[in-house]
């Protein structure tokens, strides 16, 4: 095959597969997995309103002696495999961060155990948006308030949420100052 | 299944890094095939003379589009869970701006002059320390330039996002906007000097 068809076989490869895009749909909404993670935001509703749940902090226990979600009970990841969730709950798993907990969960469901859920985003998710959630000075009516529903579910948990200017500033606040700030306030749990 | 592997956890941290290496080597070794690594050839671009580097880039952006735009619409990969870079336009065009000078002027980008530095040129060794330097500058200035680092933002934006079309007709039309400047660019290099 000399170059030039190649290139053209290549090129036609190219424009079938575009074109097909344009009637194939949006392709976030297959692969998404969007059943099997549950929102910081989800969560802290659910504790407020006492369903059963259990959370599993799969960090180590040094991390969770500074920090974790209210009601949540150290299971270190390697332990994780003789742990023996409770039946009547839902399970929430979470780590530093979102593939942490993938790993716990899937230990989790292999021990036979039906579904559990990943916290999105980890520990983390919970820290940005339950104790320190942040709105733009030039957010949009509908996005302030949904902003005013997460404020009111940051402060029960001793958030402290704010209103920033432009661009989100998270970078500049450290887990650690957020941690502390917390502390200070002491949590409703 | 569960893609990508390093979210989903089947990738640990070190593995993760092995894979960025071993995924860095191979693009660096098949720049250098491609001739990416050759300043001349590179800067023959600018002069609409050699411009191997316009489709050997957007082959690999419509190459990566498409596979991942497929891949997302089968369900092998979850594309909500893909980093994405944010977007602050002015610092972006800013530093676009600087690229493009010090591309023009060095005749080579910053993964090109690995490259060339690899294949034993010196051109490509001294923009490489010239790079190193940069980020060492770069990193004594920022508390002077923070502010405009973070000015701008408006998030994880995707271009079907940004002008309101459907996720497809935006990878159609990219296909056709890269089918269009493969031949133009193919015509432009076969036209009398």
């Amino acid at each position: 095959m000399t170059t030039v068809s190649r290139n053209r076989v290549l090129g036609a490869t190219a424009f079938v597969l575009g074109a097909g895009a344009v009637v194939a749909g949006d392709p976030r909404a297959s692969g998404a997995r969007h059943d099997e993670f549950v929102s910081a935001v989800s969560v802290a509703e659910w504790l407020r309103e006492r369903q059963p749940l259990q959370l599993i902090d799969v960090r180590s226990a040094d991390s969770f002696n500074e920090f974790h979600v209210p009601r949540a009970m150290h299971v270190p990841l390697v332990e994780l495999s003789g742990f023996q969730p409770d039946p009547a709950a839902t399970v929430v798993v979470y780590g530093a961060e979102s593939r942490i907990s993938w790993r716990a969960k899937r230990i989790l469901e292999k021990t036979g155990h039906r579904r559990v859920l990943v916290l999105d985003g980890g520990v983390r998710a919970w820290l940005f948006e339950i104790i320190s959630p942040t709105v733009s000075r030039h957010a949009s009516g509908a996005e302030r308030e949904a902003f005013d529903r997460v404020a009111e579910l940051s402060r029960y948990f001793g958030g402290v949420p704010r209103v920033i200017d432009g661009s989100d500033d998270r970078s500049a606040a450290s887990t650690s100052s957020m941690l502390e700030a917390t502390r200070r306030r002491s949590c409703a749990f | 299944m569960n893609t990508p592997l390093f979210e989903y956890g089947f990738l640990s941290h070190n593995a993760g890094l092995i894979a960025a290496l071993v995924i860095g080597l191979g693009f660096g070794f098949f720049l250098e095939r491609g001739g990416l690594g050759n300043a001349t050839k590179l800067a023959g671009q600018f002069y609409l003379k050699d411009l191997t580097v316009l489709k050997v880039l957007f082959t690999a952006i419509l190459t990566a589009m498409l596979g991942l735009y497929w891949l997302g619409r089968f369900g092998v990969v979850d594309l909500t869970r893909v980093y994405q870079l944010p977007t602050f336009v002015l610092p972006q065009l800013a530093g676009g701006l600087i690229f493009g000078v010090g591309f023009v002027m060095g005749g080579l980008c910053p993964g090109t002059s690995c490259v060339s530095m690899s294949s034993g040129r010196m051109d490509g060794l001294a923009l490489v320390g010239g790079m190193l330097f940069g980020v060492l500058v770069f990193n004594e200035i920022f508390p002077v330039v923070s502010i405009f680092y973070n000015s701008t933002a408006i998030g994880e934006v995707t271009i079907p996002q940004l002008i309101g079309v459907p996720h497809g007709l935006a990878v159609f039309a990219i296909v056709i906007a890269a089918l269009g400047s493969f031949v133009l660019a193919e015509r432009l290099e076969r036209s009398p000097r």
